[in-house]
């Protein structure tokens, strides 16, 4: 029994949190007003996905993450074509290669200064990108650089890239990398602690202060060569992995941008009046088998989990219910896209398989490598979905967050959940299934057909020969599965209507210097 | 004279035991946290390299960085190096880790003071308040509550402040740190609602030790006489129970500031600090062992001196113990037991 006393009690606090909730959607933001032209002036509060443990391209984990900091300092050296997705040049003048990948020219701009006065020339590029190579730095970069065999400095604007073996896609992966950020030279040659502490880079912005997990203060670059950019006075930047943290600083006016890539973050901010800018990436994060050893090296193992799942449900259950499983490999603003389904759910033919496999002597059992964080809803799908069917296990390999990274590389694991995200196919997708790509062909996947359509499209020069060549490699894909994608990735952010010039392409996006407020 | 040197001598081999014991306490506490770090699958240089790291790339880094070596060689290593006030270089940020470790200090011991006084604010008064009137409805409804707050996690405790106070009331920031120097009232406004989170638990116990010891105390001869005598409740609270019942306060309280200031790990992650807490939480996820190493030390030496300060802090409350050294091991066990001070003892 309640008494009077305390049922009235109840009802003054439930009228009270009423009251506070109609207060605060009340100081919410409203819709998104015309932009106009840029604004010069004040500080815009960003919280991005992850803390900068230092700014030496060298110590980059994932630009991706904090791209409004590294865009800052050191600007764009290739910069996504929002049409195509595939990437040009941004401070270089040109990137190109003229044998299919052996060699590149990287030709800079006259005249181009690190907010030190040096250079940004020719030899910079070369220190940089030679310098990510050392082993003693210890740079994420480092396997990515060490494509380059050598670099010659033609002369002081020009210098020739030649790779171990040929890579088309070599311009257009960089973006994810650390050479993307070049530093100026003779502030590296101080030292990682020393240059910590004064990055140098060309970029629109130059550091004010910095307490290492706390916020990192930038102001205005009076030097930027491409004025009157950046229009901002000042940058206040701070990393916060957690996405409900990131939003209620938002929610709670402490923060004028938050970067976002998780779906359910998106809705709720847009519910609440904030503007949700988003990229959808090509491609998507989905299960990838190792397609080089059993069981997966037999396509029809991997074909046999593609019609066994519901996607859909699958993605509702990974995402907590904001299910996003792609369609396509190309998404719909892609020029290259084409209805071609990626996965058909049949139960029937999955079980005819399964039985198919069992029958030979190979029951389908395998491992999905599990690491800390969400991966255990994706797994408990999984395991939920799979055992409907018979002749067909799946475990937990249960593995350390440290060896995320090199896991894919090791090929030590059967099936586990990884990015096929991508904005420039020639680049990324290209890397992910070119039977020599080397070490970003994480699944091992080994098809001369789509080698053949991948170098095609690489090599064609206008987007319909290009989108020819893609439509045979999604097909290629959905017929034998090296990857089965189940939820879609995003790179994006929340604002307040007064924030500006969110330019959102593929990676190391939205740039700094293009951000301004609305007064 | 002869006596003399002998307590004298005496009083330095009781240092020496204790300073041996608190080398010894963080001796085992850095190489227990070191062995468990190395026994955990992954290393350093896979971290730092992520993807596209190879096999023959990790073992070249973890060379580099002297992870090849045996782990007890890596443990000499270091510990000759921090003997001498040098605790190492993270290789994930090339920072020293004392640098490391005094940039953070701020916000810790901010923190950790803040939620202390907040504690002390709060559960002093409920517990006099409580004992003074056991058994009341009153009492039970303080009690009840600070049962309320020891049962509420910091995890929890912080979302639903944020969500208060932060995202629906504005008032306080939502996470984040404002430095003294950037204004005082925003630096407060940023410590506010973690000190508060990290403070709940605390009330709760300081309310429960206090009154408990209070209740005893009130209960003893000499309270009665000196309420006999026509002193005012107030007066024997303050001037005759509160001394002699504040020894387990005294006890939890250092050893509550000494656990803040070793990082609020839960605190510091929920509010996005940039104390000791999220240092050591970020190296434990990059397996930097060289900023855990550092980092454990450094708690496990504040620790023992706040140990030794207690120790010592027992001879200001009761001039006895000042007197008789063997007396501050009754202190010890009296404040381990949470029993009240002996009348006897006092009016002797």
């Amino acid at each position: 029994m309640i008494s009077k006393k305390r049922s009235a009690l109840i009802a003054l606090m439930a009228a009270g949190t009423l009251a506070l909730a109609a207060c605060s959607s009340s100081s919410a933001p409203s819709e998104p007003t015309t932009s106009g032209d840029p604004v010069s002036g004040g500080t815009l509060r960003v919280l991005e996905l992850a803390p900068p443990i230092g700014f030496d391209p060298a110590q980059v984990f994932s630009s991706n993450s904090m791209p409004v900091t590294y865009t800052a300092l050191y600007g764009q050296f290739m910069v996504a074509d929002e049409t195509t997705g595939e990437y040009v040049c941004g401070l270089c003048e040109s990137f190109t290669s003229s044998d299919g990948g052996a060699t590149y020219d990287v030709v800079m701009p006259e005249g181009l200064t690190f907010t030190d006065g040096t250079p940004l020339d020719a030899e910079a590029i070369k220190y940089n990108w030679d310098r990510l190579k050392d082993p003693a730095l210890g740079s994420a970069s480092a396997g990515y650089a060490s494509q380059i065999d050598h670099i010659d400095v033609v002369d002081d604007l020009t210098a020739k890239l030649t790779l171990k073996s040929p890579n088309p896609g070599f311009v257009g992966n960089m973006p994810v990398y650390a050479l993307q950020w070049i530093a100026s030279p003779t502030a590296l040659a101080k030292g990682t602690e020393e240059f910590n502490k004064n990055p140098v880079g060309a970029g629109p912005f130059v550091l004010d202060s910095w307490t290492p997990n706390g916020t990192l203060k930038l102001t205005k670059n009076p030097d930027y060569y491409d004025a009157p950019k950046p229009y901002l006075d000042a940058l206040e930047i701070q990393g916060v992995p957690d996405n409900a943290q990131r939003l209620n600083a938002l929610l709670s006016g402490q923060a004028d941008l938050i970067m976002n890539s998780e779906a359910s973050v998106f809705e709720e901010g847009k519910s609440a009046g904030f503007v949700e800018t988003r990229y959808t990436f090509n491609g998507g994060v989905g299960f990838m088998f190792n397609t080089s050893a059993a069981p997966f090296d037999d396509p029809r193992a991997r074909q046999a989990i593609a019609y066994a799942l519901d996607l859909d449900a699958l993605s509702d259950a990974a995402t907590a219910g904001y299910p996003s499983a792609p369609k396509t490999l190309f998404s719909k603003d892609s020029p290259y896209y084409e209805d071609i389904p990626l996965q058909t759910y049949d139960p029937d033919k999955a079980q005819e398989l399964f039985d198919e496999l069992a029958d030979e002597g190979k029951p389908l059992e395998f491992s999905y490598a599990l690491f800390p964080g969400n991966g255990q809803s994706v797994f408990d799908a999984l395991q939920a979905q799979l055992s409907s069917y018979d002749n067909v296990t799946v475990t937990a390999d249960q593995r350390d967050s440290s060896e995320q990274g090199v896991i894919g590389t090791t090929g030590d694991y059967q099936v586990l959940s990884s990015s096929l995200a991508f904005s420039d196919p020639s680049a990324r997708l290209w890397g992910a299934l070119f039977s020599t790509a080397g070490a970003t062909n994480y699944s091992r996947f080994n098809d001369p057909v789509t080698d053949a359509a991948l170098t095609a499209a690489g090599a064609a020069t206008d987007v319909d020969a290009k989108k020819e060549q893609y439509s045979i490699v999604q097909q290629q894909v959905a017929e034998l599965d090296p990857y089965i994608l189940f939820q879609g990735f995003y790179n994006g952010a929340l604002s307040t209507e007064k924030v500006k010039g969110i330019e959102i392409d593929g990676w190391t996006t939205p740039p700094a210097a293009e951000l301004w407020l609305q007064p | 004279m002869c006596a003399s040197n002998t307590g004298q001598a005496a009083v330095l081999r009781s240092a020496l035991r204790k300073i041996g014991y608190a080398a010894l306490v963080v001796l085992v506490v850095t190489f227990g946290v070191s062995l468990m770090l190395s026994l955990a699958p992954g290393s350093v240089a896979e971290t730092i390299l992520g993807e596209n790291a190879t096999p023959e790339n990790v073992a070249l880094l973890n060379k580099e960085l002297g992870y090849d070596r045996p782990f007890i060689v890596q443990y000499l290593d270091w510990l000759s190096h921090a003997v001498r006030g040098d605790l190492g270089v993270s290789p994930i940020t090339h920072l020293p880790v004392t640098e490391a470790i005094l940039q953070r200090l701020p916000v810790t011991l901010e923190l950790a003071v803040l939620a202390l006084v907040l504690s002390l604010v709060i559960a002093v008064p409920l517990a006099i308040v409580s004992a003074a009137r056991a058994g009341s409805a009153l009492d039970r409804g303080i009690s009840a509550a600070t049962s309320v707050f020891l049962s509420v996690p910091a995890f929890v405790a912080g979302p639903v402040l944020i969500y208060f106070f932060a995202v629906q009331l504005r008032v306080f920031p939502a996470l984040g740190w404002v430095p003294i120097e950037d204004g005082l009232g925003a630096n407060l406004a940023a410590a506010f609602l973690p000190a508060l989170a990290a403070a709940l638990v605390e009330i709760a116990a300081f309310h429960r030790v206090l009154r408990a010891d209070l209740i005893g105390t009130l209960r003893e001869d000499f309270v009665a006489a000196a309420r006999a005598k026509g002193l005012s409740p107030s007066y024997v609270m303050f001037r005759h129970a509160f001394r002699p019942s504040s020894f387990s306060l005294l006890t939890i309280s250092a050893l509550s500031l000494a656990r803040l200031i070793g990082g609020t790990i839960i605190v510091e992650t929920l509010f996005v600090l940039p104390g000791i807490g999220q240092l050591i939480a970020n190296a434990v996820l990059q397996r930097d062992v060289v900023t855990v190493q550092g980092v454990v030390a450094f708690i496990a030496v504040t620790f023992v001196v706040v140990n030794m300060i207690v120790d010592v802090s027992y001879g200001l409350i009761d001039p006895r113990l000042r007197r008789a050294p063997a007396a501050r091991k009754i202190a010890r066990g009296r404040s381990r037991t949470v029993k009240p001070v002996q009348k006897k003892e006092l009016t002797a």
